[in-house]
């Protein structure tokens, strides 16, 4: 065992090494320098890690070996547990920085015109935090996606040339936002209090065979949906009506549900999301309160109306309590509540600070949507013409 | 579509507690073997100081204090290394309720480090339990963390 013990050790470390001595050699890559270093300096302690278990097996081993093999062996094999466990948390940290190391090594223009795009955003938004590093790793399937924990944005590839799904790179700015001021986006404790207090009143007058149902769905709530939801309303909050649009085409690709029923998730519960009905319930409730009027939101509204009744998804005859409208209500006072204590621009004060003929990358986006909607066939021609010209106005990225 | 921050909470404090004990567990092996072997006590890699020896003991013992405790209750003692995430714990909690046998180890284990004696043979088996069990969950909510894009 202790053999196929050090074996495992010795892979780890001749991946962590090559992985370093790559990176090492990498000419003038254009990631931002902070997380090169950082990644370098998380594969420097790894190896160094490595080196010292291997070091303090041999030795103690050696030590043992005065009392004979075969004793040596025996009272080596003590320490199995300790060295599988010590295997697990070496092998995590090295599936952790090839992780960073796939965003480093696969960086390339697209991703630095992409930052170059995010950077102009933190700036237009008032969001003074160090940029995320972008990634296209992930491909169109995969869609956007935050790393908080290694500060990348994952990006879908080709996205720096199409600007209507870009509203959703809003809702993952809105994760790092959520990560850093939850406690206050959700109202200092109100609103995980009455989340537990709906659930409560729903467990206790349910039977016995559905008060897990109603557990799971608080633990849905808690652990997922706030979150979710929050990054939601601070991507409308930002973007305002084009990112209800960009809610509405997302509703619109989510494949069939678990069971590969053929139908659409409009009031489909998930572990980790909410129903897109409840989403997009959310999302207008929160345009109404930042100052759109009925009249510039009708469209949209018939449309998600009609699209619903297609969608072959029938409510839940308990929908109003999975998503009950008094929860979404106090969730969207206490974020948009906090949001200006953040020092986030909303989308109609952006436009107010815009320079003139420099319209915010928000205004943009809802004048993709509303230009989509009513004159599709030159709409690929004046989407490249606005990437044109977002290439001439923007500003280089900082990085971190 | 993003980070599950309460993963990664849970992770951090999971990775440190296993930590913890891992480490506390190697130094206990090493006291076994240096009472069963005195003259390992001069090579490199036994010398054990005994504060150490006794600060492993006192982690270990305080992980199995709230082990130990009903199912749904909070344990009187929080010790910083012994708090693993709740899930964890009442998963571990509720296992030792229905296994007499391992719970028997644990108390005995925890008799043998209450009374500052070395471990034995004998108490391995338990001592093996903590570490793969947290490792197991260690490696679940690794899992979770990275399918949830941590």
């Amino acid at each position: 065992m202790r053999a196929y013990l050090m074996g495992l050790f010795v892979d780890v470390q001749g991946r962590t090494q090559r992985m370093r001595d790559e990176l090492r050699r990498l000419p003038q890559s254009l990631v931002p320098a902070f997380f090169m270093n950082d990644t370098l300096t998380m594969l420097d302690r790894l190896s160094a890690e490595i080196d010292g278990v291997i070091r303090e097996n041999a030795q103690l081993y050696e030590s043992l070996l005065d009392l004979g093999a075969d004793t040596a062996n025996r009272l080596m094999n003590d320490y199995n547990p300790g060295y599988i466990a010590t295997y697990t948390r070496l092998y995590q940290a090295l599936q952790r920085v090839e992780f960073r190391y796939t965003v480093i090594v696969r960086y390339g223009n697209p991703e630095a015109e992409f930052s170059r795009f995010l950077n102009r955003i933190y700036g237009e938004i008032g969001l003074a935090k160090p940029l995320p590093v972008v990634s296209l790793i992930r491909n169109a399937q995969d869609y956007y996606s935050a790393h908080c924990l290694h500060r990348v944005i994952g990006v879908p590839i080709e996205e720096e040339h199409h600007l209507l799904n870009w509203p959703d790179l809003y809702h993952e700015i809105g994760h790092f936002v959520y990560d850093e001021h939850r406690t206050f986006l959700l109202g200092d404790g109100q609103v995980v209090k009455q989340v537990k207090a709906h659930f409560a009143a729903q467990i206790d007058r349910a039977g016995a065979n559905k008060k897990a149902y109603w557990q799971n769905l608080q633990t849905s709530w808690l652990d997922y949906w706030l979150m979710e939801f929050s990054c939601d309303l601070i991507a409308t909050y930002l973007t305002g009506r084009a990112y209800a649009w960009g809610n509405f085409r997302l509703s619109s690709i989510i494949p069939a549900n678990e069971n590969r029923q053929p139908q659409r998730h409009i009031y489909t519960s998930h572990l980790t999301h909410p129903p897109n009905e409840a989403r997009m319930r959310i999302i207008v409730k929160m345009l109404g309160r930042c100052g759109w009027t009925p009249d510039e939101l009708a469209p949209l509204q018939a449309d998600w109306v009609a699209y619903t009744r297609l969608s072959m998804n029938r409510k839940p005859a308990n929908y109003a309590a999975i998503v009950p409208d008094a929860l979404l209500n106090l969730l969207v006072d206490c974020v948009l509540a906090e949001c200006p204590n953040i020092k986030l621009v909303g989308y109609h004060e952006q436009l107010r600070y815009a320079p003139v003929h420099t319209p915010p990358v928000a205004h943009l986006l809802d004048m993709a949507w509303q230009q989509l909607l009513t004159q599709p066939a030159t709409y690929s021609v004046w989407e490249a013409e606005q990437i044109r010209l977002l290439h001439a106005t923007d500003t280089p990225a900082t990085g971190g | 579509m993003s980070v599950l921050n309460s993963w990664a909470n849970q992770y951090t404090q999971l990775a440190n507690v296993t930590d913890a004990i891992n480490e506390s567990v190697q130094i206990l092996i090493k006291d076994k073997q240096v009472h069963q072997y005195p003259q390992l006590a001069d090579q490199p890699g036994f010398q054990l100081q005994d504060e150490a020896v006794q600060e492993a003991r006192t982690t270990v013992a305080h992980l199995i204090e709230n082990l130990m405790a009903p199912v749904a209750s909070e344990p009187e003692v929080a010790y910083r290394t012994a708090a693993l995430p709740d899930d964890v714990l009442d998963e571990y909690r509720s296992r030792l309720g229905q296994n007499r046998t391992a719970r028997r180890r644990f108390e005995k284990l925890y008799e043998v480090l209450q009374a500052d004696e070395p471990v034995r043979d004998t108490d391995k088996p338990a001592l093996d339990d903590l570490v793969i069990t947290l490792d197991n969950s260690r490696k679940e909510i690794f899992q979770k963390l990275r399918q949830s894009g941590g």
